[in-house]
C-alpha cells in the first residue's frame, strides 16, 4: 500500500480495528518518520482518545492508589538497598560467604546449560506460534473472499429483483473518457449494487464518496470507496428508510476517511428518474 | 484540539509528566487523582470484571511511573497518552484472559450514555465536564451502525475482519463505516473546540 493509502487506514489502526499484518505495516511505515503520517496518527489519536468521556465516569479505586503507591515506595526502598554501602561481615562468617558463593555459581553453571536447552526448544516453540498465526490469518483471508464471493452473489441475485432500475453514472470534466459507472437499484430490498471503472485515484490523501442527493437538495453520505489500479470499484449500499425521493447519485472526491457533507467537485453524476 | 480551559489543564499536565519523570512522587499521585477515574472507566469497560481492571489500572500508573522516558510531548497530550496506553493494556489483558466479547446484537446504548442522562463525574472541572457532554452529544448524533463498529473496535478490540463475521457485513463496509465514524467525531470536536477559542 502505498502513503494515502496508509494514511486511510490511520484512523482504523488507532482503535484496533487492523488485523495483525495491516498494522504491523503502518507500525513499521510510521517508524519511517513519514510526516503526513505521523501527523494523521496525532490527530486520529486525539479523537479517538475522547471516545471513552462519552462513558459515565466512575470514581478511581482509594485501593489502586494505595498499591501504586506501595509499589512506588518498595521499589525506591528496594534501590536504596542496593546502593547503601555493605557491611563488613565477622570474620569467622566469611568461609561461610565463600563457600555460598560456590555453590551459587555451580547453579548458575547449571542453570546456563538448561537455558541453552530451553532456548533451543522455546525457538521451536516461537516458530510453531509464528506458523499458527500465519495459518490463522489465511483463514481470515479465506473467509474474507467468502464473504467478497457472498457480495458478488448479491449482485447477482439482484438481477432477479422485481423492480429493479438502471442508473448510469455519468463521468464529470475531472475524471478521464475512460470512466463509467452503474447502480443497478433493488427496489425491493432497497439496495444500491454499484460499479465503477475507468476512473482516476482520488489523489493523496483523498478518497471518493458516493451521495444520495434528494429531491429537496439534500445530500446525504453513502458510502466511501478506492478504485484499484485498474480504476475499478464495486460496493452495495443499503439505502435508508427515510431518504425520501431520490433526484441524483454523485461521487465527489473527499478527504481520507470522508465528509459528512460534500466538500469535494463532482466526479460521477447520475440522474434518477 | 483544544480549548482554553482545556489548554490550561493540559499545561498543567505536561508539568506533571515531566515532575514525574524526575521521580517525584507527589506528582504521580495528582496525575492519578486527575485521571484515575477515567481509566479505570476504560478498563472497566473493556475487561468487564472491576477487579481486573484495579490491577490493570495499578499497571498503567505503574508504567507511566517507571518508563517516563516514552511519553512524548510532541506527539499528543498527556490525557491521550494515558487514554490510549490504558485502553491498550486493557484489551491485552483481556485478550489475555480469554474474556468473551460483546455477544452479537448487543445494543448500541449499552456502552454510549444519552445527554440527557450524563452526569457530572467527580472529578471534573467545568472544562471537562463540557468537552464530555460535547463528546456525549457527538457520539449520540452517530448512526447507530457507525456507533456500534467503533465501540466493537476500540472497547471490544475486535479487528474489523472479526467485527465483519460478528455482525456479517462486508470487508469494505465495515472499515468505510467506522473511517466516516471517526470522521463525523473529528469534525463535531474540531467546532466544539472552535466554538470554545472564539
Amino acid at each position: 500500500m502505498n502513503c494515502e493509502q496508509l494514511q486511510q487506514d490511520i484512523p482504523l489502526y488507532v482503535v484496533g480495528a487492523l488485523d495483525a499484518d495491516e498494522h504491523a505495516e503502518i507500525t513499521r511505515h510510521l517508524a519511517t518518520g513519514c510526516p503526513a503520517c505521523t501527523a494523521a496518527l496525532a490527530e486520529a489519536n486525539a479523537v479517538a482518545a475522547h471516545l471513552p468521556l462519552a462513558l459515565q465516569q466512575d470514581l478511581a479505586p482509594e485501593t489502586a492508589r494505595e498499591k501504586l503507591l506501595g509499589r512506588v515506595r518498595n521499589s525506591k526502598a528496594s534501590a536504596a538497598k542496593l546502593t547503601a554501602e555493605p557491611k563488613r561481615l565477622a570474620p569467622h562468617l566469611r568461609w561461610a560467604v565463600v563457600v555460598a558463593g560456590v555453590i551459587v555459581c555451580g547453579v548458575i553453571a547449571i542453570g546456563a546449560a538448561w537455558f541453552s536447552f530451553n532456548g533451543a526448544m522455546q525457538e521451536r516453540e516461537d516458530r510453531i506460534a509464528e506458523l499458527q498465526t500465519q495459518l490463522k490469518a489465511r483463514d481470515v483471508e479465506i473467509q474474507l473472499l467468502e464473504a467478497e464471493l457472498s457480495g458478488a452473489r448479491d449482485t447477482l441475485v439482484a438481477l432477479n429483483s422485481r423492480e429493479l432500475n438502471v442508473v448510469s453514472l455519468d463521468r464529470q470534466p475531472a475524471q478521464p473518457d475512460t470512466a463509467w459507472g452503474r447502480i443497478l437499484w433493488d427496489e425491493d430490498n432497497r439496495r444500491w449494487h454499484v460499479a465503477v471503472g475507468g476512473m482516476k485515484p482520488a489523489g493523496q490523501g483523498k478518497t471518493y464518496e458516493l451521495w444520495f442527493v434528494t429531491a429537496a437538495g439534500d445530500k446525504i453520505a453513502a458510502d466511501t470507496f478506492d478504485v484499484n489500479d485498474r480504476g475499478f470499484a464495486r460496493l452495495q449500499v443499503d439505502l435508508p428508510d427515510d431518504l425520501g425521493e431520490l433526484s441524483l447519485a454523485a461521487v465527489t472526491d473527499e478527504p481520507a476517511g470522508g465528509s459528512t457533507q460534500p466538500t469535494g467537485s463532482f466526479q460521477m453524476v447520475g440522474k434518477i428518474q | 484540539m483544544t480549548s482554553p480551559g482545556t489548554q490550561a489543564r493540559q499545561s498543567g499536565d505536561d508539568e506533571l509528566m515531566q515532575r514525574i519523570a524526575e521521580g517525584e512522587e507527589a506528582a504521580l499521585e495528582l496525575l492519578y487523582d486527575r485521571y484515575g477515574g477515567l481509566l479505570f472507566t476504560i478498563c472497566q469497560r473493556v475487561i468487564r470484571d472491576r477487579d481486573e481492571a484495579e490491577e490493570v489500572l495499578v499497571d498503567v500508573f505503574w508504567e507511566v511511573w517507571e518508563k517516563s522516558e516514552r511519553y512524548d510531548l510532541s506527539r499528543g497530550s498527556p490525557r491521550t497518552y494515558l487514554t490510549m496506553l490504558a485502553r491498550s493494556r486493557a484489551i491485552d489483558r483481556l485478550r489475555k484472559t480469554s474474556s468473551q466479547p460483546d455477544p452479537p446484537g448487543e445494543p448500541v446504548d449499552a456502552a454510549w450514555r444519552e445527554p440527557e442522562s450524563m452526569r457530572p463525574g467527580p472529578q471534573q472541572t467545568f472544562a471537562d465536564e463540557e468537552t464530555s457532554q460535547a463528546v456525549v452529544a457527538a457520539v449520540a448524533n452517530l448512526p447507530d451502525d457507525e456507533k456500534q463498529l467503533i465501540e466493537l473496535a476500540f472497547f471490544a478490540g475486535l479487528s474489523h475482519r472479526e467485527i465483519a463475521e460478528q455482525v456479517m457485513q462486508p470487508l469494505g463496509t465495515i472499515k468505510s463505516r467506522i473511517r466516516r465514524g471517526l470522521a463525523r467525531l473529528r469534525d463535531e470536536l474540531n467546532a466544539f473546540y472552535e466554538g470554545g477559542s472564539q
